[in-house]
């Protein structure tokens, strides 16, 4: 699957018609600058030979070189990439947190009060636009009220260790608890963003489930048995209903991963979205190339460790 | 109340038919408010006012934006670009998606492993991104956009109509044809995509609004459609800086607008779905 994608990526990058150095560069530029970058990048290259080049450059981690700092690109992401995956795991943690048990109480209430008022916030959740809601919550909570920071990582006055470049890890690695509570509350508001937008959906497909296995048969013998109710939910349904959800962490994790790129720019944050975007407005190729191969590596990574995980937890599949 | 509108109130549920008219009238009102822009919309959208990002008057119920703009007219030529954007690009990865699904699906074998394959791959990449790095590369115009959102949309359409496909092309009625001696193209053609049709009436209303985010989404970035043409999401982009001084009024109406017409399709595609559903149709999404 890596390799598909990667090769995906080549193609769309490189065969498609279109000049990326037009495109970037607008039309009023000479022939011999043209001729220049694409000698710099290594489009002059014949097709197949390109390709060798990208896939090696791929699996050696070598990106090449910023045009606009001359610094190494895997340098670039790797400040980049620790605050996209670290914003995007507290909004999945958030997700969970929030899209399960709505969910849950929204199968349990089928068609009642409760019930609607879930679906409602979910449908609602789906549909807003990140930017927006992020705006909003910025505004409302952070300037009106200031409860939360509402831009950055960290307090600029406080100097956070760098290890890993995850502040959180890193904090808690140097017993800097300081620094670790600042930084969470700075991640919390984004975080929050997204989750609004994939707890939804996670709630959906949690009522969903659930609605299915509370019609089981074996819902049924556990109900006759004289089991509690909340014995029957807790381990006979809501184990059953939950486990299927592991199949979709992939897909939440790349919609996370799209919308990550906009919260980063909402909040400030210099992650991957903010590297991405800078660096098309920059015209630095390499660096957009780069985080788009990041982007599909990661997501490949974590759709594999997905499927592990979940042979693991589900007895029944097998490789 | 007509003795039909009666019946069908009696066939489905009640929140069935709430989503669905709830749906249908957001829909039409954008629609209509698209079609009518140039009636209804006070002002020109690019036309400069006398003042600069000024609050809500009698002038200009919505103020005007950082340039001077007013910001009610724009929201409302602004529904153009991101519905006509929305309606090509789900075009395209309909066409493309559901043709390459049933014949694909159909024919089975190694094309569809071959084929299959490369589209999960590019199923479990984010869409957005991949809208994202297309536009980049094509440039920002919009028939760019609107086949930059299309293509990275294909893989969706593609996975449910081969389901489809795949669930029906054993039954009975298909033998018969090719035992008549039908040839493939004509099985697809009259047989497997009518029967897939409900499903991507339902995918298209819901891709409709996912469409919409995704141009917003560009916009806000910068990288969507190109000022001056009226856009909510370009035209949040200029919002945002003055948004944390207490300018809310150059966002809130692009962003709610863009809110209402995501919701106004899903609910529209929802409500569809479970219609169908209730007929006894096929599943949709």
């Amino acid at each position: 699957m890596m390799l598909i994608l990667l090769t995906l990526i080549f193609i769309t990058m490189r065969v498609i018609p279109g000049d990326p150095i037009k495109a970037m560069y607008g039309e009023k530029i000479t022939e011999e600058f043209v001729l220049n970058m694409r000698k710099q990048l290594g489009l002059d290259k014949p097709m197949y030979l390109q390709y060798v080049d990208f896939m090696n450059g791929v699996f050696t981690g070598n990106l090449g070189k910023s045009f606009w700092t001359n610094r190494a690109v895997l340098e670039h992401i790797s400040y980049a990439f620790p605050v996209t995956i670290e914003l995007t795991i507290a909004g999945m943690a958030l997700s969970i947190l929030i899209g399960i048990p709505l969910g849950v109480v929204s199968a349990l209430k089928k068609n009642k009060v409760p019930d609607y008022l879930i679906r409602v916030f979910s449908l609602a959740g789906f549909s807003m636009p990140v930017f927006f809601l992020g705006q909003i919550l910025q505004y409302e909570l952070g300037v009106q009220l200031q409860w939360f920071p509402i831009q950055g990582r960290y307090n600029p006055s406080l100097t956070p260790p760098l290890i890993t470049h995850f502040i959180t890890i890193d904090s808690l690695l140097t017993g800097n608890f300081n620094v670790f509570l600042d930084s969470l509350s700075h991640l919390l508001l984004p975080a929050l963003v997204l989750a609004s937008w994939i707890s939804a959906l996670i709630s959906r497909i949690s009522r969903a489930n659930m609605l299915e296995v509370l019609n089981e048969d074996y819902i049924l013998t556990a109900r006759a048995k004289g089991l509690r109710e909340i014995i029957v939910i807790s381990k006979h349904a809501f184990r059953n209903a939950i486990l299927p959800l592991f199949t979709i962490a992939g897909l939440c994790f790349a919609l996370l991963l799209g919308g990550a790129v906009l919260t980063e720019s909402v909040f400030s944050l210099e992650g991957m979205g903010k590297l991405l975007i800078d660096a098309v407005f920059r015209r630095d190729y390499p660096i957009i190339q780069g985080c788009v191969v990041v982007f599909a590596l990661s997501v490949v990574v974590i759709t594999t460790v997905v499927d592990i995980v979940y042979a693991f937890l589900d007895p029944r599949v097998k490789f | 109340m007509s003795g039909r509108f009666r019946k069908f109130l009696a066939q489905h549920q009640k929140s069935t038919v709430l989503t669905f008219f709830i749906g249908s009238l957001i829909v039409l009102t954008i629609i209509f408010m698209a079609v009518l822009a140039p009636i209804i919309s006070p002002y020109d959208p690019l036309e400069l006012g006398v003042r600069a990002f000024k609050p809500p008057d009698e002038k200009n119920p919505l103020g005007t934006d950082t340039v001077g703009r007013d910001v009610l007219s724009r929201t409302i030529w602004g529904s153009r670009a991101s519905l006509m954007v929305a309606f090509i690009s789900i075009l395209i990865s309909i066409t493309i998606g559901s043709l390459l699904g049933s014949m694909v699906g159909y024919v089975g074998g190694t094309l569809d492993r071959m084929i299959t394959s490369v589209v999960d791959a590019l199923y479990a990449f984010p869409t957005y991104i991949f809208a994202l790095m297309i536009v980049v590369i094509l440039g920002p115009q919009v028939l760019n956009i609107a086949m930059a959102v299309g293509v990275s949309f294909i893989p969706q359409y593609y996975r449910v109509v081969r389901s489809i496909v795949l669930s029906i092309k054993e039954r009975l009625f298909i033998e018969s044809e090719k035992a008549l001696g039908a040839s493939s193209l004509y099985i697809v053609r009259q047989h497997i995509l009518p029967y897939a049709i409900s499903s991507i009436i339902v995918l298209m209303s819901m891709g409709i609004a996912d469409s919409i985010l995704t141009v917003a989404g560009l916009g806000f970035l910068g990288i969507g459609i190109q000022p001056p043409t009226p856009e909510w999401g370009t035209d949040m982009r200029f919002g945002r800086d003055v948004f944390l001084i207490g300018g809310w009024w150059v966002s809130v109406a692009p962003g709610i607008m863009i809110f209402l017409s995501v919701m106004g399709f899903n609910l529209f595609g929802e409500g569809l779905n479970a219609l169908f559903q209730e007929r006894g149709g096929q599943y949709g999404a």
